[in-house]
């Protein structure tokens, strides 16, 4: 018997299956699609690590740039299949992630996002001035198609598919990552990490596994980038990118499984939609970033939940 | 040369330290990590700009105007966007100062267009001080001579007036100072505004290096946060002293490694100092007991 609630899941699914042909092929709806896609794991990346266990971090487009960059070097330097290219990104990513994690395992609150900021600007003028490896400001062109054995992903289509499949495993990964032992123990040290430590949670171990995580997801998202646009700039891995993730997870509704395809999917449909009112749209953005923080800064994930929950039977009313 | 490098560094740290008192005033006040800092500097290179070539006023009057026009933008920002949200959610608060980021860049756009632009170079003038074997042009002491006088002055508001005394109070404990009769909710407005003019006037005083543009507060906002750190967040003699090290730190370390990789000298210094001395130079080690 199959669970009512998992009905609109099944519709959507179904619905995103037949996207290609509902769309006649629209080069233009799959490419939004595609990055939506990245960014939804992309922003559940950093969902795990700051929705989660707690700890911010503004500092995620570098992670993405390392698995980018990764990827596109083992295919391009080492000839790497496309397989194996995604998988050394995500090993080498979540290496530093877990350099990153033990660095900052002391810090907290505002310290640790100024830190992950500062990480993030190393990480992009490194990508900048180290000319033989990442190919400088003028990007790494030479990224070989993504091969599956002798099948070649060369189409848009075939890319979405692929990119489809990968964030559905990705999203039942985290179902499971998060109903589970090490789920519960990041919620832990989000709440209260004095009580997690009496509890005889290993909070030590819990930070760096969620940064290790955390930076495996967006290796991940970075290969699958690097191989679908097949050029890769410094530039596009700024700050800015690491605001837009963090927003899309704030958003979405942070700690919250499906808040971060809220978010990603709202803020890349909106972001194309509303392109033609250029500068005036970001000033839009920065408004309704403003009055989701102060209404709902639980996020829009959050907020529909708390609307819909039943109020308890017997609650005084004030 | 050594002299000339000396000067470019005390000149940029002077900026730095301004950056980093505004972050460590706005900090100790309303326990806010005000990430839109860097983009009060750049609103303020803006209004420089419109002051001194709409309004045609001097240098003096000029930064003086800059730094009242962003302490009342500062005033309503924190009114409008901060105080509403609880100080205990760090992320919504952070999340805040990004969107106000966001709207204060795209706004400038808006208002004074794309390009960068520069304050012409007529506006710090004076006579260059001639020493024996060298000449001191005008810009690096006047920036040198203003921004002293800033924190001298914030130093004496704090240390010796009624005011300043409320705002140590609220920064130290906001209950006890509400005890005390001291009207919190004005003090806490009145840091932020500082915190904000401390940032403008940094932007007008940055002209002479750096062109104005919509994201040159960035790169100075976290060099600033740096300095803040380096001297002990919260701590206002710390933070001079920490602007003052990370300007010289960047002049003289930029020598050693290309300068390509200039810009990093800050952030490994941020990254360094909160993992190994988070209390920095000068402050205390507190250690959280049960």
């Amino acid at each position: 018997m199959v669970k009512p609630q998992t009905f609109p899941m099944m519709i959507a699914f179904v619905l995103l299956f037949f996207l290609p042909s509902l769309s006649g092929n629209n080069y233009y709806v799959l490419h939004v699609s595609i990055m939506v896609g990245i960014f939804v794991i992309l922003s559940q990346g950093l969902n795990i690590l700051f929705g989660y266990a707690g700890q911010i971090s503004i500092g995620h487009a570098a992670f993405y740039a390392i698995g980018a960059y990764a990827s596109a070097i083992a295919a391009h330097h080492f000839s790497f299949p496309f397989a194996l290219a995604l998988l050394a990104a995500v090993l080498f990513t979540s290496l530093i992630g877990f350099l990153l994690g033990i660095t900052c395992l002391r810090l907290r609150g505002e310290y640790l996002a100024i830190t992950t900021v500062a990480f993030g600007e190393i990480v992009q003028v490194i990508l900048t001035q180290w000319e033989e490896v990442s190919g400088g400001p003028e990007g790494f062109l030479t990224i070989p198609k993504a091969h599956l054995s002798s099948f070649i992903v060369d189409t848009p289509e075939k890319y979405y598919y692929l990119t489809l499949v990968i964030t559905v495993l990705i999203m039942i990964l985290t179902r499971n990552l998060a109903s589970s032992k090490l789920g519960r123990s990041f919620q832990s040290v989000k709440d209260d990490i004095l009580a997690a430590n009496i509890m005889g949670i290993d909070t030590t171990r819990v930070k760096i596994v969620a940064f290790v995580l955390s930076a495996a997801y967006s290796g991940l998202a970075g290969s699958l980038y690097a191989h679908y646009s097949r050029a890769l700039l410094p530039d596009y891995f700024n700050l800015s990118l690491s605001v837009l993730i963090f927003m899309m997870v704030m958003l979405g509704g942070m700690g919250t499984l499906y808040g971060p395809i809220v978010g990603a999917i709202l803020l890349t449909v909106s972001f194309e939609l509303l392109r033609a009112l250029q500068v005036y749209q970001m000033v839009i953005y920065g408004i309704v970033v403003l009055l989701v923080t102060i209404f709902a800064p639980e996020g829009l994930v959050g907020i529909t939940r708390k609307m819909f929950r039943k109020k308890p039977v017997n609650a005084v009313q004030p | 040369m050594f002299f000339y490098q000396l000067l470019a560094g005390l000149s940029v740290g002077c900026i730095y330290a301004l950056v980093a008192l505004g972050y460590s005033l706005i900090f100790a006040s309303i326990r806010l990590l005000h990430f839109a800092q860097g983009d009060l500097l750049m609103m303020g290179g803006f209004f420089a700009l419109s002051m001194v070539l709409g309004l045609k006023l001097g240098l003096y009057t000029g930064i003086v105007m800059v730094m009242v026009a962003v302490a009342v933008l500062g005033f309503f920002i924190e009114r409008i966007a901060y105080r509403p949200i609880p100080q205990r959610m760090i992320a919504a608060r952070i999340m805040a100062t990004l969107g106000i980021g966001l709207i204060l860049r795209n706004m400038a756009v808006i208002i004074w267009g794309p390009q960068p632009r520069g304050l012409p170079p007529q506006v710090f003038s004076g006579p260059p001080i001639k020493l024996p074997g060298m000449v001191i042009p005008p810009a690096y002491y006047l920036v040198l001579i203003i921004s002293v006088s800033i924190m001298i002055l914030l130093t004496l508001f704090l240390g010796k007036t009624k005011l300043g005394l409320a705002m140590r109070t609220t920064a130290h404990d906001q209950n006890l100072a509400e005890l005390m009769g001291i009207e919190t909710s004005r003090v806490m407005s009145l840091s932020f505004m500082i915190g904000a003019a401390l940032a403008a006037a940094a932007g007008m005083l940055v002209a002479p290096v750096t062109f104005i543009s919509q994201n040159m507060g960035f790169r100075l906002g976290i060099k600033g946060f740096a300095a803040a750190v380096l001297g002990g967040f919260g701590n206002i003699p710390g933070s001079m002293i920490g602007g003052l090290a990370l300007g010289l730190l960047e002049t003289f370390g930029g020598g050693f490694i290309s300068s390509g990789y200039k810009d990093c000298i800050a952030f490994v210094v941020l990254i360094l100092v909160l993992i190994f001395r988070p209390s920095g130079i000068l402050g205390k080690f507190h250690v959280e007991k049960v």
